[in-house]
């Protein structure tokens, strides 16, 4: 029953391995170690080019943080507002307070800017 | 199958190129060559040589280069070809690589390209082949317990190359320092600068050296000079001599050289069309070229954000350009008042003002420049046949006389370079670098 599709994948794949090979034939190339040197405008490249490579997600992950855990808590806090009252204002106010803390911390490390 | 396919290859592969890539080693009198050449628009620039069809060598090479210069053209895949601009002073064709084609500065506007591209598609030419022995950079296949080509997980050598260990950035991370050479052949930088460079991510921790690839001349033994290194300098070291310059030629070779750097400087921020009208918009000799005409180019140029992409980066103060003696543009930039043209009484006749931007960042230096061109056809149109007798400001700032010999403008504010790169985020570096218009032929006279 799936001999159709069977048929439909090995002519697709041997036909892109065919072009491929047609590909090498046909194209002259060199492939030995000076060939695939790394380009370093210039001179020789004195290291690897594995290299780590550092982001800085911190960044982002410090104001998803913030506004996140904002949401996270806000949603319940909606929900009991009105019967618990000015105690539940005081307490989202100081939660607040506390998170422009870091809000603030983040604009220090320079997380709203963009490079 | 008995079918000759070779004829009809031959003919496919004709149409294997839409356009012709060259990757540019420019030596002494290279960048006018390189430039005059690209104006034909017969080539696309490849800004490495693995995108590159061409390898061309433009003005005289020095045989110092022939080393890297080949290991370099080993890169550039099949088919490829080298050629050599040559200038029009006598001197050695370039070593390491079989030339196959020779152009004389005067004969760019007779090539035959199709001969050009025949020669590179030939199997035959002499380089479509390896030219180097297949050897790793160092041995490491078979050594090390993982065949990783040492000890240990940092010790290893993969592909020849030992991996770069980690030293602690600026905030305190210990992240992979990596050493890297900028240049001397990076297409959108000054030839034959190098820059020995200590990266982390796209961060520059420090500069650990600057060097010149062009050996050191010395401007009063070789009589060849005057054209070896352009009608820019030619004219500042006539003056330096004591000659008399027609400030028209002065003017004119200030604002060509400005156009020149602007439009480089624009290609390098990735603004490709405009740097190309830049380019084609007036000829050497600036010839029909007119105040408003270069006042609306710059200002088309200064659309989309250049002033926002150029603001705040390589800030240098007027104290700190003092005190590196900053030269040109880039002191005046900074908000010193320092132009050798207005000691001269010749000047002075043509109420000639000495432009200053106050930022000191790249964005004033680029201003400067701006404003010094739409100022120098002006002056150009009053001075008519007047000439200046005393050393006069080159495009680039002042050149003078010492105990150490030459004091030539790049050697000046090759200061500011040394004292600002590290820090800077890689892009930053490389406009910062761009926007000192160094010229390291002229930094290796003495």
């Amino acid at each position: 029953m799936y001999l159709n599709a069977l048929l439909f994948a090995l002519f697709g794949v041997g036909f892109a391995l065919v072009l491929l090979w047609v590909g090498r034939k046909l194209s002259p190339h060199i492939n030995t170690e000076p060939a695939r040197r790394p380009f370093e405008s210039g001179m020789d490249p004195q290291v690897h080019a594995w290299n780590r490579f550092h982001v800085r997600y911190l960044n982002y992950a410090l104001i998803f943080l913030l506004f996140d855990m904002e949401m996270a808590f806000m949603y319940p806090w909606a929900v009991v507002f009105l019967d618990v009252g000015w105690k539940a204002f005081m307490e989202m106010g100081m939660f607040i307070v506390i998170l422009v803390l870091g809000i603030l911390y983040a604009w220090r490390e320079k997380a709203f800017e963009w490079d | 199958m008995g079918l000759n396919a070779e004829p009809l290859l031959a003919h496919l592969r004709r149409f294997a190129f839409a356009s012709v890539h060259a990757f540019p080693i420019l030596g002494w009198g290279g960048a006018e060559l390189w430039r005059r050449f690209r104006k034909l628009q017969a080539v696309d620039v490849s800004y490495g040589p693995h995108g590159a069809d061409l390898f061309v060598f433009a003005g005289e090479i020095p045989v110092e280069w022939e080393e890297h210069t080949r290991s370099l053209f080993e890169t550039v895949p099949l088919p490829r070809l080298a050629i050599w601009l040559r200038p029009d002073w006598r001197c050695e064709v370039p070593t390491g690589i079989p030339i196959a084609y020779v152009i004389e500065s005067g004969a760019f506007h007779r090539l035959n390209w199709t001969d050009i591209r025949t020669r590179l598609l030939d199997p035959d030419n002499g380089v479509n082949k390896p030219l180097l022995a297949d050897r790793p950079p160092a041995p490491w296949r078979g050594l090390g317990d993982h065949s990783q080509g040492g000890e240990g997980m940092m010790g290893g050598k993969p592909y020849g190359r030992p991996m770069a260990m980690t030293a602690d950035d600026i905030d305190d991370l210990s992240l992979d320092d990596v050493p890297m050479a900028l240049g001397p052949h990076f297409p959108n930088l000054p030839s034959g600068l190098e820059l020995e460079l200590r990266v982390q991510g796209d961060r520059i921790r420090t500069v650990e050296a600057v060097r010149n690839h062009f050996p050191v001349v010395n401007i009063d033994a070789n009589g060849s000079l005057q054209t070896k290194v352009g009608i820019v300098n030619w004219l500042t070291l006539a003056a330096l001599r004591g000659e008399p310059v027609r400030i028209a030629d002065l003017e004119r070779a200030r604002v060509c050289s400005h156009l020149a750097w602007m439009a480089d400087f624009l290609a390098l921020s990735g603004r490709d069309s405009v740097a190309r009208r830049f380019r084609h918009a007036f000829d050497d000799a600036l010839v029909a070229a007119r105040v408003g005409d270069i006042a609306k180019l710059i200002r088309r140029a200064e659309w989309g954000g250049l002033q926002q992409q150029l603001r705040g980066v390589g800030v240098t103060d007027a104290k700190e350009a003092a005190r590196l003696n900053l030269t040109g543009p880039v002191a005046r930039a900074s908000g010193l008042a320092r132009d050798g043209r207005a000691k001269d009484p010749a000047y002075q006749a043509l109420d000639f003002a000495i432009q200053t931007e106050t930022a000191g960042d790249s964005w004033a230096r680029w201003r400067v420049r701006a404003r010094e061109c739409v100022q120098s056809m002006e002056l150009i149109r009053r001075a008519g046949e007047t000439l200046s007798e005393a050393p006069p400001e080159g495009p680039r700032g002042e050149s003078s006389k010492n105990a150490d010999g030459l004091r030539t403008p790049t050697t000046a504010n090759l200061a500011a370079l040394k004292a600002h790169l590290f820090t800077l985020e890689w892009f930053e570096a490389l406009l910062f670098i761009a926007s000192l218009d160094l010229d390291m032929q002229e930094a290796a006279l003495r």
